[in-house]
């Protein structure tokens, strides 16, 4: 299964990248919101997305909500990864759609666990 | 549609009947918990209103009622976590046990296997480290030949995906070095690529089961070892006082049970006796004194 994980840092990428190949998935990576919506559109079957807040140019929850606003691409469930621990900011992403969100640091198999919920297993 | 607004009234409502499922007490400084874990479940319900989605929750499927558990658990845990009460059963809890079925004065005699009761193991890392202790106890024959085989690890969690996670026995980097050294990780776990899999010695000694601890326990059997660490700090008083008397019930003669490093139980019965062993607490029934009923 493949998994879109946007995020500018290349060590968080790594990180979640790891916890993806623990349960058999496939990391299609993007280090901005520009790259991350032309791998939507451009690679097939993308089931979730992984998705850090901050990040230059397109924000985390610009691109959230571009991709909520796109009918081909709303139904992919969305994960937050951020560093922003701050309620307002959590109810923010949840209400622009996304299914989950996690601070960092989070544990790694927190993480796995709500990918697990999301969209099982490939393994 | 406008986003549904979490009250006051439905956050009481919804904790009431999260706590009345599963134990687990959300304190009224966390209505943010409720608010942004469940909200994917109100929407996807097709619930406009946190109110609808609670009338909805009581009378939910057995699998809405698991989404909504799965949404609020948390899944914390390492390997050997608390080093003391690894030292401990190492030294003392666990020959202790082999001695008394060795002696026969254990009431299932010298065929008795070992029983342990991992009650909240989230990811695994709790029952796969006592599986570990137990080949390393057998290697250095601390305890009898063929004996960590003869275990019967039952581990069991209210969250789905933790414990779906715990089953597959995979690993990411980061988790298998929390707490594991680099000897046991080789011996017990196989690379492939950058995860690191339980080795199936280790993950056939572990039975995972789904289980909410408000549900019976006597279903479980009975057990000599109970580890319920860092389980009860989510309970309300009332729900410990009331597992603590049940969990009496499925413990062996001597049995020990072990709770987190910052929990006690003194606080909510007297029917446990604290004992010490360097800096590990643990616990088992107090014996009764003539003329007393439990």
């Amino acid at each position: 299964m493949r998994v879109l994980v946007v995020d500018d840092s290349s060590t968080m990428r790594r990180v979640v990248e790891q916890i993806l190949e623990v349960l058999g998935h496939e990391a299609v990576p993007a280090a901005d919101g520009a790259t991350a919506l032309e791998a939507l559109r451009s690679t097939d079957a993308i089931e979730l997305i992984l998705l850090d807040w901050n990040m230059p140019e397109m924000s985390g929850i610009q691109f959230l909500r571009t991709v909520k606003a796109d009918p081909d691409l709303q139904q992919i469930p969305v994960i937050m990864l951020t560093t922003e621990s701050e309620r307002r900011k959590m109810i923010d992403a949840i209400e622009a759609g996304a299914k989950h969100y996690l601070t960092k640091p989070f544990q790694p198999e927190t993480l796995a666990t709500k990918i697990l919920q999301c969209v099982g297993s490939s393994v | 549609m406008s986003e549904p607004v979490l009250s006051t009234r439905d956050f009481d409502h919804l904790r009431e009947l999260i706590e009345g499922w599963c134990g687990i007490a959300v304190d009224s400084s966390k209505t943010y918990l409720i608010e942004t874990r469940l909200r994917h479940l109100v929407g996807e319900t097709g619930c406009s209103s946190y109110s609808e989605f609670y009338d909805k929750a009581l009378c939910a499927s057995d699998a809405l009622r698991d989404q909504i558990i799965d949404s609020i658990t948390t899944n914390e845990t390492s390997w050997f976590r608390d080093a003391p009460v690894y030292r401990a059963l190492r030294s003392t809890l666990i020959p202790d046990v082999y001695r008394r079925m060795e002696e026969g004065m254990n009431e299932r005699g010298a065929q008795g296997r070992l029983r342990i009761w991992s009650a909240a193991c989230s990811t695994g890392q709790e029952p796969y480290s006592i599986a570990i202790l137990l080949r390393e106890m057998e290697r250095s024959g601390e305890i009898p030949a063929g004996a960590a085989s003869q275990v019967e690890i039952l581990a069991t969690d209210v969250c789905r995906a933790a414990l779906a996670l715990a089953g597959l026995g995979r690993y990411d980097p980061i988790s298998i070095r929390r707490g594991l050294s680099s000897d046991l990780r080789d011996r017990y776990f196989e690379k492939q690529g950058r995860v690191s899999i339980v080795r199936p010695e280790i993950r056939e000694a572990v039975t995972f089961r789904r289980f909410n601890l408000l549900e019976p326990l006597g279903t479980l059997g009975t057990f000599d070892l109970v580890l319920m660490r860092n389980v009860m700090i989510y309970f309300s008083t009332g729900v410990k006082k009331h597992m603590l008397a049940r969990v009496l019930q499925i413990l062996r003669s001597e049995a020990t049970v072990v709770v987190g490093a910052t929990e006690s139980l003194e606080r909510y019965t007297r029917e446990y006796e604290a004992l010490r062993l360097d800096s590990c607490t643990y616990y088992r029934a107090r014996a009764k004194e003539e003329g007393e009923t439990r």
